[in-house]
């Protein structure tokens, strides 16, 4: 047991705490709050993956902009701060016992899974090699995410506008 | 990679791309810019749009394969001959979304038609991807721009009700191939397909638990887009909620690319993956598949029987459709892969055309009950005969594309090895029972009494999708060889 | 294209002249319909005779090929006849003539859509005769059942759509089975055509699955013959769907179950049906003996009649299963002749119901007094039925019997059981309606006129002929009794 484990290990228990909590808190912001702790756990995660550059992406876009905007969003709508909610015994017994199964299975058969050699030297140049993949090797699902992007914020507008506006 | 390589590759080909590309830029620009008096021929613009691409694609008719950027695109018969489908069912789409006459509904055309062809562009991107990550991508673009169309009845709530169903249920299962694909990508350390395939094509050894947890997951999600049982709650919802060319885009266009997909991948990478020795991963997990597609059918067809909401009935019955095209996925026969093109094709041209029937009289009577067809054949006999037509077909009536799609099914099931003789006979018990739903809207149409007099007229607008639908319907049916010899 | 072709097309030119003339008056669109459907009746007459000089009338067009790896299977547009097949197709155009006929008095409403859809049911059955090859026969088999369908659910009587639900389920499973197997002969042969596949099976060793095949083809055949437990439908649609296309149906469509068990089963699968021989056989005593029996409780003529059918329809399966030269002979026989009578008798339903609205045996009575001429046709129709000598009927069932009688005596001895019942039901039924006293409630009734005389008696003269000379159809169906011969010993 290597420290790089120790660290894996308290990453991903926060990881799932911060997933667990938000499904389970009942204030809107508190919610926030926990997500944040997930998308800083899987930072910290990718860190470990020598991935320094998607770490950082990931803190300033996840749990940066994209907290602000949902917290924004909580600001600006109308919302009973609490949310009620009736929690039913049986499903969550149901639930519990399936998320077990699975991790046994995924378990079972990751435990003996031989990868061969590690990469080596993944994080020298880290933000050049992901930049010079993006730009020249995945250029067309690049170019094809700005369209996705593009009919999101069209899909936004689209669905916001209310109806009496276009009559003007 | 300096520019000499990147210039050095056929962009030609990507010709039919990128015409749907600049049409739906442009579209949006003269949408936004545009004099109102445009806006009135924005939908032929786009027409022509998908006109010109399927031109650009017949071109490619023959043209050997190539790859650009290490397999992030493709070109080779597959993505050929299944991109014609979507290119095919898109224009009858569009062409269904011209006819309309009633303006209330949804009074952004123009995002629509965008939208539209956005999702087209993702399709095609599905069929022509060589890569995970383009596959994914296009998968996404044509889902996220789906979610958006079924949303645009902003006035009914049974709109935002199935938009959000869709967003919720078709997220989770983009997390589901997500991971999958990630578990094969663990395996294999690329994302190429062809790379995926070659590192599988050996002993997994200890990996192969791994690549059936890959396997399983990837399919649990890509099933939703064709929505197989127990994934296909979302459909009649998302259905009944969306504007009926959007539906009809659902069930033809959305669902063949879930069907390109699942092709690509699962034959692709583990048609190759040796299993315990000797059999591929694909044909040891070919049961899995073939529980899915025997509950598809059943549920798909039995449920369908108790609908009378037009639209939800059609999303019932192409539940059980998907179970049909699931067949040849599970027999593996050198003809599998005509049985299910032709399939799809016929299945855009029947549905299409149903659809097409219904929003007709949806438009004339407001309603989408089966009372909509009551006294049809009083009201307009040749409405009534071409519905029949598409009914006939969608039942697998000889004559029609339909019969001789399921012919070619059951041929591929009793000519695999092992006989899928189980699966062939749920098809066969299954196709009887859509007899009784789908007869049931020809005794609407021909033997109960219409409630109120009148006439239903079909607009000229109204008669040119019809007309190809029919076309396409009866023409499948009675010269298949057409249709297959172009295949080959 | 060939006079076969023109022939299983020919029903379209009264379809198309009905669809370019539009909604005309009742009289024209009947008229247009009675001259055009004289159309198949000619060239049907002319096929007999091209066939009687022996001329050949195969045709054959590509059509579909499949490349499953190494294999091609080719689909192909093939027409052909034999003897069986030939005699069916005049029995076909015949009744159908009738049938329009006499529908034109039957059919009051929508007469337009009516005929158009009785010209398409003849298209799809004359196809089904014609056919040279499994999925062709498959795809007519399957036309008929559009037409029917709403013949039986626009026209027919209280419980029409139920009925035609029932006939479009039971026929559709019946289909079904049948396309299974068809797939299943296609990918093994490589093709379905009769003599092609005969000639496969002849030496293919798959016993498995050519019983498989086999009991398909009991299972498929069975529903539209009926065999007894697949029979609900049809009760059914004898007694709700409109007399005049019960002439069609009972007269023609079933004999579409004993022409494929014959020409399909014996036909390709020989090995298999002798195998299934006993089996066969019980079915056929249990439709003889289970169909007399309720026909002799029913209150109502149409289920009489209906279950009179399944239990002449035994008869056939009993024929079958002596595979032998005079049980098949009797059974192509028996085809003929059932559908005449059951033509006769429909057609006599239909002239009754127009006058008294009921078949229902408790309030008819004494109709020998009022219409001594339509109650004689009554009497006459179920003396050939019980199979009195002189009549077609006493031809087929006495060969029949000769047949199983060499195979299987003790089965014969128990169907003999089954004719004596069906002198007992048939006499009682139609003695009720003719004699007795004659209750004034129907009002006053005319007897026969000039055009329910005419056809009456020529389906009387063909059932009189077939048993006088029943040489006429022995002639006829020789070659294709001795190949199925041919292929049974071998």
């Amino acid at each position: 047991m290597n420290g790089e484990f120790i660290a894996f290990l308290i990453l991903s228990f926060t990881a799932i705490l911060g997933g667990i909590l938000m499904l389970n808190l009942k204030k809107v912001v508190h919610m926030l709050l926990s997500v944040v702790l997930t998308f800083v756990s899987l930072a910290g995660i990718y860190v470990l993956l020598s991935a320094e550059f998607v770490a950082v992406v990931q803190i300033l876009i996840y749990s940066g902009a994209v907290t602000i905007i949902l917290a924004f969003g909580i600001m600006l709508t109308k919302h009973t701060a609490r949310d009620e909610r009736t929690s039913n015994r049986l499903r969550a017994a149901l639930v519990g016992v399936g998320v077990l199964v699975f991790f046994f299975t995924v378990y079972g058969a990751i435990d003996n899974l031989f990868f061969g050699p590690g990469a080596e030297g993944l994080h020298v140049e880290n933000t050049q090699q992901i930049g010079e993949r993006i730009f020249a090797h995945y250029v067309i699902p690049f170019e094809l995410v700005s369209i996705v992007l593009l009919v999101a914020l069209m899909g936004a507008i689209v669905l916001a506008r209310k109806e009496g506006e276009e009559n003007k | 990679m300096d520019i000499q390589t990147l210039l050095s590759f056929e962009w030609g080909m990507m010709a039919p791309e990128f015409t749907i590309l600049i049409v739906g830029i442009l579209l949006s620009l003269l949408d936004l810019f545009g004099k109102d008096t445009w806006k009135k021929s924005l939908p032929w613009l786009a027409v022509g749009g998908v006109g010109v691409a399927i031109i650009f694609l017949l071109f490619q008719y023959g043209h050997g394969d190539i790859s650009i950027l290490g397999n992030t695109y493709v070109f080779d018969s597959f993505a050929f001959y299944f991109k014609l489908i979507l290119l095919i069912a898109t224009l009858l789409i569009l062409l269904m979304v011209i006819s309309r006459t009633v303006q209330q509904e949804v009074r952004d055309r123009g995002e629509y038609l965008y939208l539209l062809l956005a999702a087209l562009l993702g399709g095609m991107m599905v069929a022509s991807g060589g890569d995970l990550i383009s596959l994914f991508v296009g998968l996404e673009l044509l889902s996220l721009s789906s979610y958006i169309m079924v949303g645009l009845r902003k006035r009914d709530v049974r709109s935002s009700e199935g938009a959000m169903k869709y967003l919720i249920n078709g997220s989770i299962a983009t997390a589901f191939t997500l991971f999958g694909m990630s578990y094969v990508f663990g395996l294999t350390g690329s994302t190429k397909l062809v790379d995926i395939a070659r590192e599988m094509s050996g002993s997994l050894g200890s990996g192969e638990p791994v690549a059936i947890i890959g396997f399983i997951i990837m399919f649990v999600g890509l099933a939703f887009k064709i929505s197989t049982v127990p994934f296909h709650m979302w459909t009649p919802d998302v259905y009944e909620g969306a504007v009926t060319p959007v539906s009809a885009f659902l069930s033809v266009v959305s669902k063949s690319a879930g069907f390109i997909i699942i092709v690509r991948i699962f034959w692709g990478i583990f048609g190759n993956a040796t299993f315990g020795g000797s059999d591929t991963l694909f044909a040891t997990m070919i049961d899995f598949i073939a529980v899915l597609a025997f509950l598809t059918m059943f549920i798909g067809n039995l449920v369908a029987l108790r609908q009378r909401n037009m639209k939800r009935l059609l999303a019932y019955s192409s539940i059980g459709h998907a179970g049909y095209i699931l067949i040849p996925l599970v027999s593996l026969t050198p003809v599998s892969l005509e049985n299910i093109w032709f399939y799809l094709l016929a299945y855009a041209f029947m549905t299409i055309g149903a659809f097409m029937v219904i929003y007709i009289l949806e438009q004339q009577k407001q309603s989408e009950d089966i009372s909509i067809f009551t006294g049809l054949y009083r009201e307009s006999p040749a409405l009534a005969i071409i519905m029949t037509i598409f009914l006939a077909s969608l039942a697998g009536i000889p004559g029609t594309a339909g019969f001789i799609g399921k012919f070619n099914i059951f041929v591929g099931a009793v000519a695999a090895d092992p006989a899928q003789y189980i699966l062939a006979g749920t098809m066969a018990v299954m196709t009887v029972v859509s007899y009784i739903y789908y007869f049931n809207i020809m005794v609407q149409m021909y033997i109960r009494k219409p409630q109120l007099e009148g006439t239903t007229k079909i607009a000229r607008l109204q008669s040119v999708p019809l007309i190809l639908c029919v076309a396409g319907t009866i023409g499948l049916g009675v010269f298949p060889f057409i249709a297959l010899n172009f295949f080959h | 294209m060939g006079t076969l072709s023109l022939l299983v097309f020919s029903p379209f030119i009264g379809l198309i002249a009905l669809l370019l003339a539009g909604k005309q008056s009742d009289n024209i669109t009947k008229r247009i319909a009675a001259f055009s459907s004289l159309i198949p009746l000619i060239l049907s007459i002319l096929v007999y005779a091209q066939y009687q000089a022996g001329s050949g009338l195969s045709e054959i067009l590509r059509w579909v090929q499949f490349e499953v790896g190494e294999q091609t299977l080719t689909l192909n547009y093939e027409l052909a006849v034999d003897g069986f097949s030939v005699i069916l197709i005049l029995l076909t155009t015949i009744i159908a003539v009738l049938a329009v006929f006499t529908s034109s008095w039957q059919i009051k409403q929508n007469s337009h859509l009516f005929f158009m859809l009785m010209f398409l049911l003849e298209f799809g059955i004359l196809g089904v005769f014609s056919a040279d090859n499994l999925i062709l026969f498959f795809i007519f088999f399957e036309i008929t059942l559009i037409p029917m369908f709403f013949l039986i659910g626009k026209w027919g009587g209280t419980d029409r759509e139920e009925s035609a639900f029932s006939y479009i389920i039971y026929n559709g499973l019946g289909s079904m089975v049948l396309l299974i197997a068809i797939a299943a002969i296609f990918v093994t042969a490589g093709t379905t055509n009769f003599s092609e596949a005969a000639e496969y099976f002849r030496t293919s060793n798959e016993a498995g699955l050519q019983l498989g095949i086999a009991i398909a083809f009991l299972i498929a055949f069975g529903v539209k013959l009926p065999i007894f437990p697949l029979h609900s439908w049809m009760v059914k649609v004898h007694v709700h769907a409109p007399p005049a296309l019960v002439m069609i149906h009972a007269g023609v469509l079933l004999k579409i179950g004993a022409y494929g068990l014959i020409k399909f089963g014996v036909g390709i699968l020989p090995a298999s049906f002798t195998t299934l021989a006993p089996l066969i056989a019980i079915l056929g005593l249990v439709n003889l003996l289970y169909g007399a029996y309720l026909a002799l409780v029913q209150e109502e003529l149409r289920s009489v009649l209906a279950y009179s059918s399944i239990s002449h329809m035994g008869i056939i399966l009993l024929g079958v299963a002596a595979l032998n030269e005079a049980g098949i002979q009797g059974a192509i026989f028996q085809s003929v002749s059932h559908g005449l009578i059951s033509a006769l008798f429909f057609l006599l339903v239909g002239i009754l119901l127009v006058r008294t609205r009921t078949t229902n045996l408790r309030k008819l009575s004494g109709l020998a007094r009022l219409t001594p001429v339509l109650a004689g046709f009554f009497l006459v129709a179920a003396l050939a039925g019980l199979g009195l000598p002189g009549m077609s009927g006493f031809v087929s069932e006495f060969t029949v019997f000769l047949g199983i009688f060499e195979n299987m005596p003790v089965i014969g001895a128990i169907g003999t059981l089954g004719i004596i019942m069906t002198v007992v039901y048939m006499l009682r039924a139609i003695l009720k309606m003719t004699y007795g006293t004659y209750r004034n409630m129907f009002g006053d009734m005319n007897d026969l006129g000039m055009g329910e005389l005419i056809p009456a008696t020529i389906l009387l003269i063909c059932i009189v002929v077939i048993g006088v000379y029943p040489n006429t159809i022995a002639l006829t169906v020789q070659q294709t009794l001795e190949t199925l011969l041919v292929g049974i010993g071998g």
